[in-house]
């Protein structure tokens, strides 16, 4: 287990607050791949930030070690700690940028104190503004960038130091959707181009899809879930793990729209989720030919992750009943399908 | 017009000009000392708090209770029990020399609560980020604390600054100098009204070019 390039073995932290002590993490053993983009999911207050902090020393386990590499960051004395922060750089939900500071000074402040002359500093900085793709913002200040530009903007900063890791403490968590996909596509870019191990916390199932490899799902300080994305999506086991998933899913119908789709008797409302991205079975065409019904799709949900298919479809099965009897009976042996039937006529 | 309006101010101008230098000099002198101090303990303050980049419990304490114990000593009462101290330390109790000393006891309390106030204006989650690129803590308290909160300390240093002037009033009621002085001996003691006005409307015309000046530094550094 412990053979990645950040491990989490038996970590627990508590604060003591007024009403007793508040166990914020349990038990968290965790393997972080390199060069992978890890997402860690779950509701605020799950202690997805704790968790984060603890890679680069800003929360210290009350037990258990977080290790980069060879070294035990819980463990290490400031300075070590203050050069691990080097190699491990993070970005905020709020940027966090200096608003008294230009957007070069921004981006070079990590590297201020390190002794590199003006024109090493100003060039990595040129570098890094074309890299984000803001190369007219030099000598801007903060408070005239957007959103997403600000984000933008702190990952320059991150990547001064050209780190190994980059934490994501629910980055995009502030920006809209367009410019949360914009930002996604940013990071998937470093890890591909630079072999950057990402660390993303959020809550938006949306960005664990879009990016990540792999996956842990946090639920009041333990990890309930933890695997690959497309495994952990595909046959999730845990409650949480569904809703989440069920978040950016348009097959988890509310009753309300079952009961405006009005089925005439004999018509079956049905749900179809492919389980196995690789076989893509002509399940329609098939029902259809073999036991002479007509499948309408309502709803179709499929996408891509990891390079899978990953969804389903919602039917309405209409036909002979003794004709849709046997086509549903036909769906249930695929087992690479699986079939809930939502409502029929009456 | 002087002679007509302000017969007693006209009959003393150079005693009068005088104390306006000194009022002038006493602010200055134990602003800048005070500045120093304050800022020293400001900065001590915000860093040895419960969420402060270095904690020290003991340190905090000590210098807060201490701030709260000056603070709750009303000046004029202070500068009467410092007289043994003051003479120790500037040689002498009276005159601008005299108060200095006193001045800055009197308004360092103050001026560190106004710094510790300007300071906890910076947004934790900026000096987090400090401590996540891996400064020291002295990087984060120049490069961050202090740089983005020098909007702040302007506006902090003004009020102090219009407050320190009102001290340097008061010393005058205990032999210091300056325009407070002026009035006590001539205003109150000879009953001479016009001086009193006069070192209203000089006292005035100071705080508001302070106060002008402080508000229009501030908003430059602003961004």
């Amino acid at each position: 287990m412990a053979t990645g390039v950040i491990n989490f073995k038996k970590v627990n932290k508590s604060f003591d607050t007024d009403e007793g002590v508040n166990h914020v993490l349990k038990d968290i053993d965790l393997s972080i791949p390199k060069g992978k983009i890890f997402g860690v999911i779950g509701y605020s207050g799950a202690g997805k930030s704790t968790l984060i902090r603890c890679i680069n020393g800003l929360e210290k386990p009350t037990d258990g070690t977080v290790t980069f590499n060879d070294q035990i960051v819980n463990q290490l004395d400031h300075k070590s700690l203050l050069n691990l922060r080097g190699k491990i750089s993070m970005i905020f939900q709020q940027f966090n940028l200096m608003p008294g500071r230009t957007i070069a000074e921004n981006i070079s402040l990590p590297i201020k104190y390190q002794g590199f002359s003006k024109e090493e500093v100003s060039s990595k900085v040129r570098k890094l503004l074309d890299l984000v793709g803001l190369p007219d913002k030099y000598s801007a200040y903060p408070s005239s960038l957007s959103g997403g530009q600000k984000q933008r903007i702190a990952i320059a900063r991150a990547l001064i130091n050209d780190p190994e890791v980059l934490l994501c403490d629910e980055a995009t968590s502030a920006l809209d959707p367009e410019t949360t996909d914009s930002i996604l596509t940013l990071l998937k870019q470093l890890n591909k181009d630079y072999g950057i191990t990402i660390i993303i916390v959020t809550h938006e199932m949306h960005v664990i899809e879009s990016i990540c490899d792999d996956i842990a799902v946090l639920d009041k300080g333990s990890i309930v879930e933890q695997g690959n994305v497309y495994a952990v999506f595909s046959d999730p086991k845990e409650e949480l793990t569904k809703k989440f998933i069920n978040t950016t899913s348009n097959l988890k119908i509310s009753q309300e729209l079952v009961d405006t789709i009005n089925l005439r008797p004999g018509q079956k409302l049905i749900r179809l989720s492919y389980r196995d991205g690789e076989t893509v079975t002509p399940l329609i065409s098939d029902i259809s030919r073999q036991f002479n019904v007509n499948a309408n799709i309502i709803i179709g949900d499929i996408k891509l992750i990891q390079k899978q298919l990953l969804g389903g479809l919602i039917i309405v099965l209409d036909g002979d009943k003794a004709a849709v009897d046997s086509a549903e009976q036909y769906l249930q042996q695929q087992k690479d399908v699986e079939v809930e039937v939502i409502n029929h006529a009456r | 017009m002087l002679d007509k309006y302000f017969p007693n101010v006209a009959a003393n101008w150079q005693a009068f000009t005088e104390s306006i230098l000194e009022t002038i000099e006493m602010v200055i002198i134990a602003g800048l000392i005070s500045f120093v101090v304050s800022l020293l303990l400001g900065i001590i303050l915000v860093v040895t708090q419960q969420d402060g980049i270095s904690p020290n419990r003991v340190v905090w304490n000590i210098i807060d209770k201490l701030i709260n114990l000056f603070r709750s000593i009303p000046f004029i009462i202070l500068i009467v029990a410092l007289i043994p101290l003051t003479t120790v330390i500037s040689g002498t109790a009276i005159g601008v020399r005299g108060t200095i000393f006193p001045l800055v006891i009197g308004i360092t309390p103050f001026f560190s609560r106004q710094i510790e106030s300007a300071l906890n204006d910076t947004n934790s989650g900026l000096i987090e980020t400090g401590e996540a690129i891996g400064l020291t803590n002295f990087q984060i308290i120049r490069s961050i604390y202090l740089h983005e909160s020098i909007s702040g300390l302007t506006r902090m240093t003004t009020t102090t600054i219009v407050s320190l002037i009102g001290l340097t009033a008061i010393v005058g009621v205990v032999g210091g100098g300056g325009l407070g002085n002026f009035a006590i001996q001539y205003g109150y003691q000879q009953n001479q009204f016009d001086v009193t006005l006069a070192c209203i409307i000089v006292l005035l015309i100071i705080v508001t070019i302070v106060q002008i000046l402080g508000t229009l530094i501030s908003e430059t550094l602003k961004h």
